[in-house]
């Protein structure tokens, strides 16, 4: 989770009292992320902006009424909103919801590379180009939990609930996909190196 | 007494998902239980790695666009109803 110098909270506190920098803030600083978990799920780029877009007019309607709960996190709620009208999505075109990554090439080769050497750069791609692969390995229900956990944000009790399964079985899907993806690491000598990956 | 911890705490200690109060049993309990520990030290060393895969998508300026613009007419929308 990013640390950030002004948190969701205050900006939320800001935007209730008019600030609408402090919104547009909100915004940005988690649009990807949830435009991301959404497209994920519809896998369509059009109906994803349309979600995206009718989950924060569900934010602003909340916040602006004096309807939202000070004590939850900010990225958590919109995520669960988020989340929501996906799935309600898939039920008015009764469609089965799998949130995984069939093909993955789409959402995964949209990678962000800082201004590193051509070297270094390529030494990225390639990594992460094995990566993506071994993730698209594991089974589907350890890879669902995976995406979901890791790259979605949500709490293994969201998981749970949104699978239908306990937390337990979530956290114990999570251990396997970590584990054997680690084995599959080691298999393709996949090294990590601060040097190279600086965080 | 040490509380017991599964390898699935492991995975909730990896991810943060535990109270400032647990994490620090589950600390404790790591250096007395050589199997949890290797457990973590797998378990973190992945995430590390997976760490530096960003997968995320940006949506169109225009959606961007609009949804602010929501917000800086709400008030005015409201005024009118």
């Amino acid at each position: 989770m990013k640390k950030y110098a002004v948190s969701d909270s205050k900006l939320v506190s800001l935007y209730k009292e008019g600030h609408e920098a402090a919104f547009e803030q909100l915004v940005n600083r988690h649009k990807a992320k949830i435009f991301t978990a959404i497209y994920m799920i519809v896998k369509d780029e059009c109906i994803a902006e349309d979600i995206l877009q009718e989950a924060f007019i569900k934010v602003v309607n909340t916040i602006k009424s004096g309807r939202y709960n000070e004590e939850g996190k900010f990225l958590p709620w919109v995520m669960r909103i988020a989340h929501n009208l996906s799935i309600d999505h898939f039920r008015k075109t009764r469609r089965y919801p799998t949130i995984v990554v069939e093909d993955g090439s789409n959402v995964f080769n949209t990678l962000d590379f800082s201004e590193d050497s051509a070297e270094s750069i390529q030494i990225k791609k390639d990594t992460h180009t094995l990566l993506r692969q071994l993730i698209k390995e594991l089974p589907e229900a350890q890879r669902q939990v995976l995406t979901m956990r890791h790259y979605m944000d949500m709490s293994f009790k969201e998981i749970a609930d949104a699978t239908g399964v306990s937390i337990n079985t979530a956290l114990g899907r999570m251990r396997y996909a970590l584990i054997n993806l680690r084995k599959k690491m080691q298999k393709h000598n996949i090294a990590y190196d601060p040097n190279i990956y600086p965080r | 007494m040490i509380q017991t911890f599964t390898l699935d705490d492991a995975v909730r200690y990896t991810y943060d998902e535990m109270s400032a109060e647990e994490a620090r049993r589950f600390e404790k309990a790591l250096c007395l239980d050589s199997e949890l520990m290797d457990m973590f030290h797998k378990l973190h060393s992945v995430k590390s790695r997976m760490e530096n895969i960003s997968i995320d998508k940006e949506p169109s300026n225009q959606t961007v666009n609009s949804i602010l613009a929501y917000s800086k007419t709400f008030d005015i929308r409201v005024a009118e109803e």
